[in-house]
């Protein structure tokens, strides 16, 4: 078609972004001040919204005093500061290690996907019968050998569960971690590390002062998108220990879950949401930042 | 000193890791051919590879679930999202690859979607649906989808858009050509790959989603899969090998799906920031 | 300081041939320069000698000894790369990272790196961040990391290549002064013949993995021994009027068809070495004089006049033979009659088939 209308042409480029800003506009932003607006409220719900009261203010008080919200924000923060430098260390081995000149290498790189892949609920699955201490393998297989005593319960006890969902999420999310590196390393010219090898340097002396420094974006985009992931962690706990036993893996997903659709506190949980949210929305706007600086080097 | 002893390094390490990532999804295999006595008695392998629990999960009468009726739902569900979002996203992703459009603002909102835990969005969108009478619908299910996909269509196929010379688009407006034949015509070919590999991603994410689904779908017909697979426990006791049936049913598509994107997988997984 | 000799040296990638059988004997302190076109091996033969690629038989050694299996670390050895290699660091820290891997004491690794920074004239950029630099500056850079810790080789893999005309030719005098100066042994690639023949004491001269003439500047040009070096050295390249060899009763001559030249002294030696009476005539343009009268010279007509600043190159048509000549004036226009004679001292006989030059 070669004629024109004046219209579409001259909007052309707002017009293609129209329907998303529409569609976001509904879902993300009215969500978000109608969240805003029940946080407000002491509204709750059991099939159909019962009694709706102003409170302002006294959600956002009581969620400050919350020892639950404290806990699971505890938890969330335990989880995330002890998988995600596991997550990154394991996955820049792995990925270092698949970047040899090894046969086979697309057939390892397809294999490591799949734990990422997983459907979490069926990762969660996975790891109770893993862990389980009747059957599951880990227990057996330790026993069989002699390490343990008498099989341990892992998502049964307080002391160990918040660590098997943390290994858990190590094995689910470091695959993420090593494609993203994998990648990085790839796309790495090879000329400096010819020049190295010539001047001299060994493997350790080329990876510390030649590939980590070229590296470091790479290593950034993994980290950080792994921080902005690893809160939002819900399925596996749900279906694991759903924050059992007791709150010892309580995280933030589950408590903002448990008070708006067990407790039907929808008030409070909104509360608590935006909560949350302003501080993913501060974090996102640090990120943002760092995107930035680094793209314009 | 160090070339036979870094290859028995890394042949150690890469079994090692080869070991920790797969034998989880290998015992699932396994376990799935256990009936529940045979759970407690071997440990690993089972004894044959009888497909019993495969055929007790989809049939609801014996296992009382709906395995079959989750799996069609799962497919509706993330096949329809794709379809609304791949359209309304590849446009605006074209907007923002030639004109920037949004500038760092628009880019701020899509990055933001993408970031929010799901649960923050969960109460309204929960009570939106209900009041629209889109609740327990799969279409409505579809359309929640799409919202959360949109960012990470947006993202994928701008970076394919970039890839593309704008020297095309340019081109074309001297010939005479519309903008809306420049991009549905000329551009839109070059990026069927990209628009392939977004596609499956997009069905990836929304196969695997768990809270709305649980959430928005009341009836165990419109329940998709990981809601279906949640419901095996505390039903009739912990039936594991057919939990674990059901669990196999649900990842190999994806498996498949994965694969046969893997190339594209860190672009969207990074969302556009790093391409392969 | 160390000489350097490649035997029998071939490297095959899978079943294609990139270096075919090479020896090369390289004097200490020489300058020599391997020459060719791309895909000629001579970048392949390059890495061999530093270690960062295999080769399949042959053997190479340094001052003697077999190197074969020293990775690039332990050869001692300085390289430059096409595509100025620095690192992510300040000019200093490049030219310091040899020196610190060896862990040479920091006040005599300031000492040195100072003192290659001036003889590169690149110490006022000591702490400027190498990747800032401009091409020039960053070859520079590369060179004196190359050179810092004073190898037994240097190793240049086309480093002029990537810079625009001009600072090429800055940079091909200062590359000159240097090697002058310190002496290393030397091994440079290109496929600028006038770079090889400007820098090298001797040039190797290969085609499709073979080594077709490794001779000093002067025998490349005035005795070149196969058709391919004839033709690649030179520029504008060789004349090559194909002919047959004609006994007559006054003499042997060479039949070029529109005319003939009377071999007098070679002409016994012409005809019992060539294979067959198919030979090829090869003079250069600079070796044909263009004159006024039929005088002892052959008729042709001008087909076109280029001009390349101060001189032109006037390309002749007789019978079915295109020649190019070289001169100063231009007194010429094309659709003119003219004559031509060359220097018989100056003109080659070719074998056609085996390509090789009998005079």
């Amino acid at each position: 078609m070669k004629y024109k209308t004046p219209f579409i042409e001259k909007h052309w480029n707002k017009l293609l972004v129209l329907p998303t800003v529409v569609y976001l506009g509904i879902f993300a932003f009215a969500s978000f001040g109608l969240v805003v607006f029940l946080s407000l409220t002491d509204i709750s719900f059991k099939g159909e919204i019962a009694g709706f009261n102003f409170v302002f203010a006294k959600n956002y008080i009581k969620a400050l005093t919350d020892p639950i919200f404290q806990t699971s924000l505890k938890n969330t923060a335990i989880l995330v500061c002890i998988a995600v430098p596991i997550e990154m260390l394991l996955g820049l081995g792995i990925a270092l290690m698949l970047n040899q000149d090894i046969k086979g290498k697309r057939f390892f790189r397809s294999l490591f996907l799949l734990p990422l892949m997983t459907t979490p609920i069926v990762v969660g699955n996975i790891w109770r019968l893993m862990y389980n201490s009747e059957f599951g393998l880990i227990n057996y297989i330790l026993t069989s050998i002699g390490i343990l005593n008498k099989p341990i319960p892992v998502l049964g006890q307080p002391e160990t569960a918040l660590f098997g969902i943390i290994l858990i999420d190590i094995w689910e999310w470091t695959p993420f971690v090593m494609l993203i590196i994998l990648s990085g390393l790839q796309a790495l010219p090879t000329a400096p590390y010819e020049a190295a090898l010539v001047d001299g340097a060994s493997s350790l002396q080329i990876f510390r002062r030649i590939t980590l420094p070229m590296l470091t974006p790479t290593l950034i985009v993994a980290l950080l998108l792994r921080l902005m992931d690893a809160i939002k962690i819900f399925d596996v706990v749900y279906i694991t220990t759903f924050g059992g036993p007791g709150l010892s893996t309580e995280i933030i997903g589950l408590t903002i879950y448990k008070e708006a659709f067990r407790k039907l506190n929808l008030g409070y949980a909104s509360a608590l949401t935006v909560i949350v949210l302003f501080v993913v929305i501060i974090v996102s706007n640090i990120i943002l930042m760092i995107i930035n600086k680094l793209t314009k080097r | 000193m160090n070339r036979a002893f870094l290859k028995l390094i890394l042949f150690i390490g890469l079994a090692a890791s080869v070991l920790f990532f797969f034998t989880p999804i290998v015992y699932l295999f396994l376990t799935s051919f256990k009936s529940q006595v045979e759970i407690y008695q071997h440990p690993i392998l089972p004894k044959d590879f009888d497909l019993e629990n495969y055929l007790i999960i989809f049939d609801p009468q014996r296992s009382g679930r709906f395995i079959f009726a989750n799996l069609i739902s799962s497919i509706i569900a993330s096949f329809g999202s794709v379809a609304i979002a791949l359209p309304i996203g590849t446009i605006a992703a074209y907007s923002i690859s030639r004109y920037k459009t949004g500038g760092d603002n628009l880019f701020f909102m899509i990055l933001t979607t993408r970031m929010a835990p799901p649960v923050v969005f969960s109460i309204p969108i929960f009570l939106i649906m209900k009041y629209s009478g889109l609740i327990n619908t799969l279409h409505g299910l579809a359309i929640v989808y799409a919202a959360f996909n949109l960012a990470l269509v947006i993202w994928m196929m701008k970076s394919f858009f970039d890839e593309v010379p704008k020297d095309i688009d340019e081109a074309a407006q001297i010939d005479g050509w519309s903008k809306t034949y420049t991009l549905f015509r000329l551009v839109l070919p070059r990026v069927y790959p990209g628009l392939f590999a977004t596609a499956i991603l997009s069905v990836i994410f929304a196969w695997n989603e768990f809270l709305f689904a649980l959430l928005l779908m009341h009836s165990p017909l419109n329940q998709t899969l990981p809601v279906g697979i949640a419901g095996f426990y505390g039903e009739r006791g912990w039936e594991w090998g057919q939990m674990a049936a059901a669990g196999l049913i649900a990842i190999l598509p994806i498996y498949v799906f994965a694969l046969i994107v893997q190339r594209h997988l860190v672009r969207g997984l990074t969302m556009g920031g790093i391409k392969e | 300081m160390v000489s350097v000799k490649l035997e029998n040296v071939t490297k095959k990638f899978g079943n294609i041939i990139a270096v075919n059988k090479l020896n090369l004997d390289i004097k200490d302190g020489e300058f020599v320069c391997l020459l060719g076109p791309s895909g000629c091996g001579k970048t392949t033969t390059l890495r061999c000698i530093a270690g960062l690629d295999n080769f399949t038989e042959g053997n190479i050694y340094f001052n003697g000894e077999v190197i074969n299996h020293l990775p690039p670390q332990q050869r001692n050895i300085g390289m430059v790369f096409q595509f100025y290699v620095v690192y992510r660091m300040s000019v200093r820290e490049n030219l310091a990272f040899p020196l610190e891997i060896k862990k040479l004491p920091r006040t005599e690794i300031e000492y040195k790196v100072k003192e290659i920074a001036e003889i590169l004239k690149i110490d006022h950029l000591l702490d400027v961040k190498a990747t800032k630099l401009g091409p020039a500056d960053k070859q520079r850079v590369a060179l004196g990391r190359a050179l810092v810790k004073e190898p037994r080789v240097l190793l240049l893999d086309e480093p002029l290549t990537n810079l625009d005309a001009k600072l090429r030719a800055e940079m091909r005098i200062e590359l000159k002064k240097l090697h002058e100066k310190l002496r290393t042994t030397t091994i440079y690639v290109t496929h600028d013949q006038i770079e090889a023949m400007s820098l090298g004491d001797r040039i190797a001269v290969m085609n499709l993995g073979v080594l077709q003439q490794y001779d000093t500047p002067y025998n490349l040009y005035y005795h070149p021994k196969n058709l391919f070096v004839a033709s690649f050295i030179g520029s504008p390249s060789m004349n090559f009027i194909d002919c047959s060899l004609v006994e007559k009763s006054d003499g042997i001559y060479l039949d070029a068809g529109s005319f003939q030249v009377k071999l007098v002294e070679e002409g016994e030696f012409v005809k019992h070495n060539a294979t067959s009476s198919d030979l090829i005539l090869g003079i250069r343009p600079e070796h044909i004089t263009l004159k006024q009268n039929p005088d002892d010279a052959y008729e042709a007509m001008v087909d076109l006049v280029e001009n390349i600043g101060d001189k032109y190159i006037i390309h002749l048509k007789s019978g079915d033979h295109i020649i190019k000549v070289i001169t100063d004036e231009k007194l010429l226009n094309p659709g003119d009659k003219t004559y031509f004679s060359f220097d018989r001292k100056k003109m080659h006989v070719i074998d056609k088939k085996t390509e090789r030059v009998i005079i």
